[in-house]
């Protein structure tokens, strides 16, 4: 009876034992069930959040390669502090290839702009240009108009001598002819004597 | 004769000891990164230079905390806890030196930006004027 009773006692006692030791092994793995999520999480969310950006991949495939990798080893990993290094390592990688495809994308923008605005200073340049141009223009089609003005003057002034000279001429001959017919001129007017 | 005898035999039990405590911190603790901490610690000074005490300031702290606890488990023979810390080290500085570089670009990108609008009002204000 007393054996029995003893018996039993064991079989508590070790049934209890067996049961804490269970409760303990699954209180750990899922205390490192957890602490592999955790730390997990944060490299995932920064290496999607990278990924889903098109951009990053394209101007930052080096670092983008690098952490997939990291996270992908971290995934795999047994030993807690090298899953946790590992997914640090994975976060900061992702964060990095955010960062060098920023630099690369600002860079090239700058070098957009740097092209546009060339571009708008040689289109002013060129209406600069534009507007000189026929304002010269304009100033020779002046300068023509008052050439042939001038011209014509010239030309209305050589009539006038011409004309001038003729009658100068004229007179001298009259003046000769009269000579010839010996008049004199007197107080009384030009008497002939014929 | 016989006491000759007996301190050779002590010296090398003692030289045996000591190798294989030499052999077995070998091969338990593994190597100090000494050459990852001079890479790491370049790494700082290039993101130092590139202006990441400002654009950076966090990951600059970090890299330079964690190269110093690097240092200390090397000093205390950790070191693979060491190894870590100095690639964690070493990531955090190149990070904080492209973030720097990256808000340099994005700022430069701007100025070019600024200075097309200015570019384009003074364009617009002398061609009214003629």
């Amino acid at each position: 009876m007393e054996k029995i009773h003893r018996n039993s006692q064991l079989m508590k006692t070790g049934l209890s034992v067996i049961i804490s030791v269970i409760l303990f092994t699954i209180g750990c793995a899922t205390v490192q069930e957890k602490e592999k999520n955790v730390a997990l999480e944060r490299a995932r969310a920064a290496y999607s959040q990278a990924q889903a950006n098109p951009d990053i991949s394209a101007n930052a495939p080096v670092a983008m390669h690098e952490a997939a990798q990291s996270l992908q080893k971290a995934e795999q990993v047994k030993d807690v502090k090298e899953m946790e290094h590992l997914a640090y390592l994975a976060e900061r990688q992702a964060q990095l290839a955010v960062a060098i495809a920023e630099r690369k994308m600002a860079e090239n923008e700058r070098e957009r702009l740097i092209k546009e605005r060339d571009k708008i200073l040689l289109e002013a340049r060129e209406r600069e240009l534009e507007r000189a141009r026929s304002e010269a223009e304009a100033r020779a089609l002046e300068l023509e108009q008052a050439r042939k003005e001038a011209e014509a003057k010239a030309q209305e002034s050589e009539i006038a001598r011409l004309q001038s000279e003729e009658a100068i001429a004229k007179r001298k001959q009259l003046e000769s002819e009269l000579e010839e017919l010996k008049a004199k001129q007197t107080e009384r007017g030009i008497v002939l004597t014929l | 004769m016989e006491g000759k005898m007996r301190f050779s035999v002590e010296v090398i039990i003692v030289l045996v000891f000591f190798c294989g405590l030499l052999v077995g911190s070998c091969a338990s603790k593994g190597v100090a990164p000494v050459e990852k901490i001079s890479t790491a610690e370049k790494a700082i000074d290039v993101a130092r230079e590139s202006n990441a005490t400002i654009s950076a300031p966090l990951e600059l702290k970090l890299a330079e905390d964690k190269l110093k606890e690097a240092k200390a488990a090397i000093n205390e023979e950790e070191f693979e806890k060491a190894h870590r810390l100095v690639d964690e080290a070493l990531i955090n500085a190149n990070l904080a030196e492209a973030k720097s570089r990256s808000e340099k670009a994005k700022k430069l990108a701007q100025e070019m930006r600024d200075s097309i609008d200015t570019l384009r009002r003074e364009i617009e204000r002398t061609e009214k004027l003629k």
